[in-house]
């Protein structure tokens, strides 16, 4: 049964996909002025430019050239970078698999420390304890993931130098795991905070909520324990909402990824992105954020199995 | 940069029957009641008014370089926050910047409002297939991050004002247009809007005397909310040089050009940083308030 809902999301999610994509080829018709006479330079000529237009498939009507660039892109083919003359694809694996170490080191500290922190608030309700970490929770959801991530570098690598300032590995060391773990800390944190504040919160109004509810009362009445009616009752009752909101933030870690990867020159997608968008690489950003939004949509769906898995009532 | 955009706000529909002078005397006893809420507003009104009257405000010209006088710590002579890394003082550049970062935050919230009501008024009001084609095409939109998104528009057109301005209008519409596609689809079929069908009134008369003025007040304490968030995301487009271009600058971009002299000097990257902050909690906190004189009843925050 679970597997059939699994196809159906999986199915439901191409119209998405599709989407997605097209919103990303379109956004690259937004490049003012004409992309082949932009890459040959002011002394190209026109007839140069014709030729390069049709070797690029600039010439053929709109609906084409999507549809060309959507088949070769499903082969794996993102085109050719501008500026290195690499494919695209070969570009983002590597970009991809570091992306992909600096997101799960920001959701092994951004889930469990969001939902411990609302647990306790929620339970300490209106003591000191809830109202401090509400009041930073609120702070730190409305702080720049990049002023952030300067804020780390001023205090744990300059003043304190516990970590590296940036990059992933010591070029000058052995390298190794305990080398990457260093490097990961400062990026995931900062990665990871913002995030966390919102699942922090949420976890709190939604525990708060769930322990109002008539069966609690009706638990507590009947002398369970509180730490029984607490995680065993409400705890299991707020999980659905509270996986949901954690994936949602994971597109907002996804989105604030690309400022911490700046900061700390992490070599993932998202320092890739802003050095096409810098050297005006037209076909790097496309691919870029193309996988990045695939990716989104994959979590979410993963996020919807996940809840199903714990609540068999929303299965439809 | 994070969950803001989610906050959906509901609205109590009818009010009751009393003059609109003592309603919106309630409504702001209310709002002064929150004292958070007060502080928003009180710190959203003087650095607005700063930003306006930046010549007669600012203690100096915001472009000009004191020679040996560079990165120079907060509280020297004449300086009152420092001077940045080219010696220049940071205290009139905060004031001058927040004209920029207000304005590419506030403006395309004002703008993706406008289009997001006429969307959601449309969508909700025609419901069956119209709504389906709208609200399935916005849907797009969510698949992405949003930040990302900001980041790609911003990054296709090229840097400067306008187009983070654009960039920014085109991730706030799907959010909007969805509240008020939701807010409207519900009302239509509410026996107010029966009863002014039934009477005889015509789709633009129901649109503007009944939905319009259900939907405006959620839409402007969504908006309030969102300028806050879009503060942030204004300032990651300048930070990231999507924005500002010299000698122009706002808060984001001054936290990018301090970034290279971090660890000798971080009040150069401290200051505008504190002001992002400062104003997007404002923002955050006004919007909260607005929310709770509309919604009494609802999310106690």
């Amino acid at each position: 049964m679970l597997a059939g809902y699994v196809a159906r999301r999986l199915v439901g999610a191409i119209p998405v996909l599709l989407g997605v994509s097209l919103v990303v080829f379109l956004a690259m018709q937004l490049v003012p002025g004409d992309i082949a006479k932009a890459l040959l330079g002011p002394l190209a000529t026109q007839e140069t430019v014709e030729e390069f237009r049709h070797y690029l498939g600039l010439d053929r009507p709109l609906p084409e050239q999507y549809v060309n660039w959507l088949w070769r892109a499903l082969h794996g083919d993102l085109g050719r970078s501008f500026s290195s003359n690499m494919p695209v694809t070969d570009l983002l694996v590597d970009r991809l698999r570091n992306s992909a170490i600096l997101l799960a080191g920001s959701l092994v500290i951004a889930i469990p420390l969001g939902i411990a922190v609302g647990l306790i608030s929620a339970i300490r309700r209106d003591t000191p304890f809830d109202r401090v970490t509400m009041g930073a929770t609120l702070i730190a959801a409305n702080i720049p993931t990049f002023v952030f991530g300067l804020g780390l570098v001023i205090l744990f690598a300059v003043q304190v130098k516990w970590f590296p300032v940036q990059g992933m590995v010591d070029l000058r060391g052995e390298g190794g795991r305990f080398d990457l773990l260093k490097h990961l800390v400062l990026p995931a944190v900062t990665t990871a905070i913002p995030p966390a504040a919102i699942i922090a919160r949420m976890v709190r109004s939604t525990m708060l909520e769930t322990m109002s509810q008539e069966y609690i009362k009706a638990a507590r009445a009947n002398g369970l324990p509180e730490r029984t009616v607490t995680l065993r009752y409400a705890l299991r009752n707020a999980l659905p909402p509270i996986v949901t909101i954690s994936g949602l933030q994971i597109g907002f870690l996804l989105g604030g990824a690309v400022f911490t990867e700046y900061i700390f020159a992490w070599p993932g997608v998202g320092d890739a992105l802003y050095k096409g968008i810098l050297s005006r690489d037209i076909a790097v950003v496309q691919g870029a954020v193309l996988v990045v939004a695939v990716w989104f949509v994959l979590v979410n769906l993963a996020v919807d199995v996940i809840n199903l898995a714990l609540d068999p009532r929303a299965r439809g | 940069m994070h969950g803001s955009l989610e906050v959906t706000p509901t609205v109590a529909v009818d009010a009751p029957a009393v003059s609109a002078e003592s309603r919106l005397g309630e409504a702001w006893r209310r709002f002064a009641g929150d004292r958070l809420a007060l502080i928003g507003l009180a710190i959203i009104l003087v650095v607005t008014l700063a930003a306006i009257f930046a010549p007669l405000v600012a203690p100096d010209d915001p472009n000009f370089q004191y020679e040996g006088l560079r990165r120079a710590a907060p509280g020297v002579e004449g300086h009152l926050l420092g001077t940045d890394e080219v010696g220049r003082d940071i205290l009139s550049r905060l004031i001058y910047g927040g004209r920029l970062s207000l304005f590419v935050s506030v403006t395309p919230t004002v703008i993706a409002a406008v289009i997001a009501l006429l969307l959601g008024l449309v969508a909700g009001y025609a419901g069956g297939k119209t709504e389906q084609v709208i609200m399935r095409a916005l849907d797009v939109f969510f698949a992405f991050p949003v930040v990302l998104l900001a980041i790609l528009i911003a990054g296709v057109l090229g840097p400067g004002p306008r187009n983070q301005i654009i960039a920014i209008v085109f991730i706030l519409v799907p959010y909007m247009a969805r509240v008020v596609g939701t807010q409207v689809s519900s009302l239509r079929r509410q026996d107010f809007v029966e009863a002014a069908r039934a009477t005889g009134a015509g789709p633009v008369e129901i649109i503007g005397h009944e939905l319009l003025p259900n939907v405006i007040g959620p839409l402007i304490v969504y908006a309030t909310v969102l300028v806050g968030f879009m503060i942030l995301v204004a300032a990651g487009l300048s930070f990231f040089g999507l924005g500002a271009s010299p000698p122009a600058s706002d808060w984001g971009y001054m936290v990018n050009t301090g970034k290279g002299t971090l660890s000798t000097s971080p009040h150069v990257v401290l200051m505008p940083s504190i002001m992002i902050v400062l104003v997007a909690l404002a923002f955050t906190f006004v919007g909260d308030g607005l929310r709770n004189v509309l919604d009494p009843q609802g999310h106690a925050a």
